[in-house]
């Protein structure tokens, strides 16, 4: 039973890594109208920046200003390699990002090295919260309400900003909103830049739980697909459900057949796409 | 009116028909020109500093190339998964060799029938969706096959890939073909390429060619004259399927190992970039992709430790600066 | 007996009604024109002819059979055809390609992965008739993107016409059609009606045509069934006059 619970949590945990990453994905799919295969890239960018800033500005202005630099990273990226690709057969999009996916890791490695690096979060995180429930430290907790945190402020800024307001009609309807005279090409690169700031939060995230490799986006950019697609196209709900679901399927599997837990994910997105083909929360037509 | 209408068919038709012909003999010289080199290739690659294996590596990417350009560049479907079936092929190869037979003829038909149905069988899950959704299914189911791969250690050797199988001669009553022989398994890849581009020339030419080239340009039309066009995406998709499938038996072959990286999503990205450089609305785009690609990648590997950044730069400048391939480049050229 | 009968059907989109209480018969080998103004709903009948949406009441019938739950595809086979507002054709490819995947389609020939000879001339004969027919000759290896619009509606007809329908819908078929282009496709549609008999609905904006080709007329308002007659009929009804002909001229 505490292994199944145990289990369970890790999985709620992995699973929140999946949406965070869904999350932007799914914006970026929403808006951008590309599958950002660089994602997983600019999550362990921002892992890495975390690690490199920590010593001289401590873990809570690494954690802080790592995310940032990444959604910079992220606006330049969008401005010079993204922007040409609007418009075009979306075969070209998945082939740049998929090149530059492979760029970042190289870059990763050269500049940080291939093995994995060890990073430090403060003491007052690491302590388990429960004598019974070992697996549920302080910084999981911490973990779990940062993200929820983090996924609370992106949907209000998405509700109640002009910005945000602006990225959610043109989510519904683009030529309506180029049509208003709403620069929309600003939007498309504010909207980029907020996708790679959601994966650097939860590369810094990931790092002070599992430590860096420079592969670690790359092993996350799967199963936030398979998430996107579980919980709907063009849902940002629905990301964010489709991987918590899929994280605790994982981890439940974990419990009773191990060796199956990294391929149940894609079982559960076969039978969704049978019974449900366009996810729990998508809408009819969206992107084809 | 009418004779006016009239002298102008006249006037064009000829001009027409001259330069449809034209184009037809140029089309004729550019194969020839292809069986040739490929025909000869064990004899000029020492030459140019290549080896056999090279090109029976260059071989055995274009066939599953090929075989993913038919849904990718005639069909329009979006498929980033074919490393799946590939990787199928390969281990139902290696795994026929390992523990059932030492035929080899048979391990290529396990290796076959094993891709092939995958492909067919998955194939319904993933035309359920158009565009990029198909792009990102293709992916996913791709990347659960390479699990399975890696998590079934006792079959399939897991991360460390499958070991242990090597093709054997073939004998046909007394004579033998000595498959150990670099240069003569070139010649039995280059045998079973030339199937993969009969199936798929003659299925170009034929009504259900014709079907997934007018899906491409135009389902809504296609799908007000009758017809199901998911359908047929999944007839595209499992031929294609077959022959990265026979693509993927034969690299087993060739190297006597497999491993979850023939079955990996990167594998997938250079089968599409394969057909992106060499052109992907042309035949033989593939084998020039191929060619590219392959030695490029052989060669960087060689030189230098950060191969993987110029192997991303190709893909983004492919993109950038040359969407329509080498081929496709040469072929605006010619009809302009 | 009506080839197409159309009774009480209602189609909403949310709270916006399109179509509402339509009741409509439409004979065999007759020339029917729909025409009301924008947004009256007539693309939307249409839609709902071809299967492409189903009725949110009501029922469509085509030739005693009610094509509830029937697929646009499967209606194809059984004889309705149509064209589209902005022409749906294969732009990349030629116009011989274009009437070759017509026909090819037309003859349930599309899982074939080869074809004998005989079946290769077949093929062969049914597209030069079709581009006698509507003399498309000259322009056999065009792309059909770089043709003049009149001729991409020509190619669209002969795509159509290879299907040999029994119900040939055309939504505004002369559209933004210079006036040879217009009266080409005036004969032709003439043509279709008297030498072959093929069952027309069209929706059309020009005046000077429908009161030129039409059997009978369909006049509808906001969605509903505003009147119908024969063009004198037509003419002279008041209601019309004021919702649609007063309101345009």
């Amino acid at each position: 039973m505490e292994l199944l619970l145990f289990n369970i949590f890790n999985g709620f945990i992995i699973g929140i890594f999946y949406a965070l990453m869904a999350l932007g994905l799914s914006m970026i799919l929403g808006l951008n109208g590309i599958i950002n295969f660089s994602h997983g890239g600019f999550l362990a960018l921002g892992a890495y920046m975390a690690y490199s800033l920590a010593p001289a500005i401590g873990f809570w202005g690494a954690l802080i200003v790592s995310p940032f630099l990444a959604g910079f990273v992220g606006l330049i990226v969008e401005r010079v390699l993204i922007r040409p690709l609007y418009g075009r057969d979306p075969l070209f999009s998945l082939l740049l990002t998929f090149g530059l996916a492979m760029i970042m890791q190289d870059l990763i490695r050269t500049f940080w090295g291939a093995t994995g690096l060890p990073f430090e979060v403060p003491n007052a995180l690491t302590h388990p919260l429960s004598q019974v429930y070992f697996f549920i430290t302080g910084y999981r907790v911490f973990l779990v309400a940062l993200a929820l945190l983090a996924t609370a402020s992106l949907f209000a800024l998405l509700k109640f900003t002009r910005v945000g307001i602006r990225i959610r009609a043109g989510n519904a309807d683009l030529e309506m909103v180029s049509a208003l005279g709403i620069n929309i090409y600003r939007l498309r690169a504010v909207n980029f830049s907020l996708g790679i700031f959601m994966a650097g939060l939860a590369g810094v995230l990931a790092a002070g739980r599992l430590g860096l490799t420079p592969t670690m986006g790359a092993s996350l950019i799967m199963p936030s697909f398979v998430a996107i697609i579980v919980g709907g196209v063009g849902s940002l709900v629905g990301s964010l459900l489709g991987g918590i679901i899929i994280g605790v399927a994982a981890g439940i599997t974990t419990t009773y057949y191990p060796a199956a837990s990294d391929v149940v994910i894609y079982l559960i997105m076969a039978v969704v796409l049978i019974v449900r083909p366009r996810g729990l929360m998508g809408q009819e037509g969206l992107l084809e | 009116m009418k004779s006016a209408a009239s002298r102008h068919v006249d006037a064009a038709k000829p001009a027409d028909a001259m330069s449809s012909q034209k184009s037809t003999r140029r089309r004729v010289a550019a194969s020839a020109l292809v069986w040739a080199l490929l025909l000869t290739a064990p004899y000029w690659l020492p030459l140019t500093g290549g080896y056999t294996d090279l090109g029976s590596r260059v071989l055995v990417f274009s066939l599953a190339a090929l075989g993913l350009n038919l849904l990718l560049g005639f069909t329009g479907g979006l498929s980033f998964g074919h490393a799946a079936y590939f990787g199928l092929g390969a281990y139902g190869t290696g795994l026929m060799l390992k523990f059932v037979t030492h035929s080899t003829p048979l391990a290529l038909l396990a290796g076959v029938a094993l891709g092939g149905l995958g492909a067919t069988l998955f194939g319904p899950v993933t035309v359920r969706r158009r565009g990029i959704y198909f792009a990102m299914i293709t992916i996913a189911i791709g990347q659960m096959f390479y699990f399975v791969a890696v998590r079934w250690n006792s079959l399939t050797g897991g991360e460390d890939g499958l070991t242990g199988f090597e093709r054997t001669n073939i004998h046909f009553g007394h004579a033998i073909l000595n498959l150990h022989n670099s240069t003569i398994f070139y010649y039995f890849t280059l045998f079973f390429f030339a199937i993969g581009c009969a199936v798929v020339w003659s299925v170009l030419r034929s009504p259900l060619g014709h079907t997934f080239v007018a899906i491409r340009e135009n389902q809504k039309r296609l799908r007000f004259l009758g017809v199901s066009v998911g359908f047929y995406l999944w007839i595209a998709f499992a031929i294609s399927g077959f022959i990265a499938a026979l693509a993927g038996a034969l690299y087993a072959l060739l190297n006597n190992f497999t491993s979850p990286e023939d079955l990996n999503w990167v594998l997938s990205g250079d089968f599409v970039i394969i057909c992106v450089l060499g052109g992907m609305r042309t035949f033989w785009g593939p084998l020039v992709g191929s060619v590219i690609y392959v030695v490029v990648q052989d060669y960087l590997s060689s030189i230098t430790v950060n191969w993987m950044s110029f192997i991303g730069a190709i893909f983004v400048l492919a993109v950038l600066f040359f969407p329509w391939g080498l081929l496709g480049f040469f072929q605006r050229r010619i009809q302009k | 007996m009506s080839l197409l009968s159309l009774k009480n059907v209602s189609r909403h989109f949310g709270a916006v009604t399109a179509l509402s209480g339509i009741s409509l018969e439409v004979p065999q080998g007759e020339l029917r024109a729909l025409i009301g103004p924008n947004g009256a709903g007539k693309t939307t009948l249409f839609n709902l002819i071809t299967g492409f949406f189903r009725p949110s009441e009501g029922e469509v019938r085509f030739s005693g059979h009610s094509v509830k739950d029937v697929s646009p595809e499967k209606l194809v086979q059984r004889g309705i055809i149509r064209t589209f507002q902005i022409t749906e054709i294969f732009l990349d490819l030629t116009v011989y390609q274009n009437l070759e995947i017509a026909v090819e389609t037309a003859k349930g020939l599309n899982l074939r992965p080869w074809l004998s000879r005989r079946r290769r001339r077949e093929v062969r004969d049914s597209i030069d008739e079709l581009m006698d027919t509507l003399r498309l000759g000259r322009l056999s290896n065009h792309l059909a993107g770089e043709l003049a619009h009149g001729d991409q509606r020509l190619v669209e007809m002969a795509i159509a016409l290879s299907h040999e329908p029994k119900l040939l819908l055309l939504d505004e078929p002369t559209a933004g059609m210079g006036d040879e282009e217009t009266q080409r496709m005036t004969e032709l549609i003439r043509h279709l009606h008297n030498q072959r008999g093929i069952t027309i609905l069209f929706i059309e904006h020009d005046m000077a045509i429908i009161f030129d080709v039409a059997d009978r007329i369909t006049v509808l308002d906001n969605g509903r069934l505003l009147a119908e007659g024969t063009p004198a009929e037509i003419a002279a009804n008041a209601d019309v006059q004021a919702a649609y002909l007063g309101g345009v001229k």
